[in-house]
Order: structure tokens, then sequence, then C-alpha cells
């Protein structure tokens, strides 16, 4: 089906590459969201990803999958385009989100820390989120396509152009490390 | 109970990355080590969570408009570098519009009004002539800028504390 819809758009057809554009881009927008936690910078990628993909659908042999092959490319452009933004605004994790509550963000001042109260509330993404931001570029990736669109380790040493030993190195550095940051609502 | 494997083991079985013998020893072994058990449920948690707050995070957002940019971009392959968009669009936001306008009028003042001070211009008749604009070129004078009939302008007078002057 993909395959059908890549060919048609490479011979110019706009509305089978329209198609396959609204077909993935929530998938494209949320590892480019994973990657960046900016959802203006998530569009951006997105935008770029699809683009890229445009000028390179001639390329596109057909022996990895579609899919696998616009998560590679989305990969690609969302890592750099984070390496770029890194160099402009350097990001620290926050450890104070995980020791205690906010009063602003909807806990009540005084009262004891509770991982499970906390589990069902919107903040938990945000502390989630800004753990996965302290992981290098290459290492969130890998988690990003792992646990987001559970891809096998095989789809992701495709996706980002390394050995599967390569990608089990990252992903077990990142969770080690998310793990160590994220303890209080892992037990 | 067998030894206790590697974390990296452990991560393989979790993700379902690990087949045959091997997994069948892991799975025998966490029926009976808690430690072993705890850490793959630490795993399955930290992947639900990741991939829920991002889920959480992206699929209420509204992509109706990507494929107008996508299309757009596809149209002019020189508009390929979003950086340079996200820094286009940012001119065209209106707080920017604004302190854009400001700066333009405020150089753009500077270079017409400073050789205009020591200008000796065509004279032009009060009556004939409403005030346009008035610039503070520094505290101790005031230009005004007098619009004459027919269109010409002109500085008529500079005036401030200790200073009255027509031009």
């Amino acid at each position: 089906m993909d395959l059908e819809l890549v060919q048609k758009a490479s011979k110019g057809d706009a509305d089978a590459f329209e198609e396959l554009v609204k077909r993935y881009q929530q998938k494209v927008y949320g590892i480019a969201y994973g990657i960046s936690h900016d959802h203006q910078d998530a569009l951006d990628i997105s935008q770029e990803v699809f683009i890229k993909i445009y000028k390179k659908l001639k390329d596109f042999r057909g022996a990895s999958s579609f899919y696998t092959w616009l998560y590679r490319i989305t990969a690609n452009v969302a890592i750099d385009f984070q390496r770029v933004k890194r160099k402009i605004i350097p990001v620290e994790f926050d450890e104070k989100i995980l020791e205690e509550p906010r009063p602003e963000a909807g806990f009540p001042e005084g009262k004891k820390f509770d991982p499970r109260k906390i589990l069902e509330r919107k903040e938990i993404h945000g502390a989630i989120l800004r753990a996965i931001e302290t992981l290098p570029e290459d290492q969130r990736a890998a988690v990003v396509l792992r646990e987001l669109e559970n891809l096998s380790y095989k789809e992701i040493a495709k996706a980002m152009n390394c050995s599967m030993g390569t990608v089990m190195s990252r992903l077990h550095y990142a969770r080690r490390k998310l793990r160590e940051i994220l303890e209080p609502l892992l037990s | 109970m067998t030894k206790c494997p590697n974390r990296e083991d452990l991560q393989r079985f979790a993700d379902g990355e690990m087949k045959g013998g091997r997994r069948s020893r892991i799975a025998e072994h966490i029926k009976s080590c808690e430690l072993c058990a705890d850490d793959i449920g630490q795993l399955q948690r930290l992947s639900e969570l990741i991939s829920s707050a991002i889920r959480k995070e992206t699929e209420s957002r509204d992509l109706a408009g990507l494929w107008e940019k996508v299309s757009v971009g596809i149209a002019s392959p020189s508009v390929g570098a979003t950086s340079r968009q996200s820094l286009l669009s940012l001119f065209w936001k209106p707080a920017a519009k604004v302190a854009y306008a400001a700066l333009v009028v405020l150089v753009g003042g500077l270079f017409v009004v400073r050789p205009m001070l020591y200008s000796t211009g065509p004279r032009v008749t009060i009556s004939r002539a409403k005030v346009y604009s008035v610039y503070q070129y520094d505290p101790d004078v005031t230009v005004s800028m007098i619009m004459a009939t027919g269109g010409q302008s002109d500085i008529v007078w500079i005036s401030g504390p200790g200073r009255t002057e027509e031009n």
C-alpha cells in the first residue's frame, strides 16, 4: 500500500504524496516531539522531514519498509535540529520537580508528596519529558523509537544507521539514567 | 534458584528481543527472583510512562495545516531550511512587527531629521502648512516637521528651551 503511493508520488502524483503525509504525519510528529520536546520545533521538523522525503522519493528502492525509511529521516532531522539548538540553549534537568510539588501546579502546600496521586496528574508527563531531555540525542531517539513506535532493535538499528549492539547499548544507558531520575515514580 | 541475568539480558527479555532457551530460562528465573521481577517491572513501567507522556502531548495536536506547509516547501525548493522560516515567521509576529516598525522609523528619522537640522531649505509660511509630526531629537531641542500645501515637507522651525528659530 505504501509502496504503491510512493511510486505514484515519485511520478509527480501530488494526491498520492498528500495521502502519505496524512497517513504518517502523526507518527512523524510524535517522534519529532519526543526528541525535541517543543511543539513548534516538532512541526518544523515534520515539515522538513516530508520535504526531504519528497525530494528523495526516487531514491527509495523499497528494500526496507517505507516507515523504517521515514523514521530514519525523522530521527536524523530531529537529532540534527536538537544539536543545533543545544548549542544555543543548554538543557538541564531540574530535580526539584521530583522532590516537591509546585503549589502553582495544583498541589496543596504542606501535603506530602504521593507518587500514586501525582501519576494521575499532567505534571508527571512534564517530569518524564524533562528527564528524557537530559539524554544525549542518540539515546533519546532510540528510546522514542522503541517506546513510542515499538520498533524492534533491528528496525531501530536501520533507522539510526547503527548496529543492534549500539541500539542495545543506547537503550541500556538511557533507561539507566531515566530510572535514576524517575525512581520515585517507578517504585 | 539460577544465577541472576545481567541487566542487558533483562532489558532484551522485557523488550521481547530474546527467544528460545534463553528466554525460557529467564522466564523461569524471575518466577523465583523478586529482584529481577522488580527490575523487569520497572522497565515495563518506564516504557508505559514514556509512551503515555509523549502520546498525551502529541495526540491532541491539530496537524491539519502541515500538508499546506509541506506543499509550499515542495513548490519552493529554495525554502527548505525550517530555521530560516522560523526566523521569518518571528518577524511577522505582531509584537515583532511593532518593534521592527519602530526601529525603522527611529533609524530613518535620525537619518532624515539630523541633516535637516542644519539645512537651509526654502521658507514655508505657517499659514499654508500643518504640523505633520514632532520629533524629540534631544531634550533641549524639539523639531516640528511641517507638511506644506501641495505635499512638500520641510522643517520650518526648531524650538526648545532658550532656542526658537524659523527655517
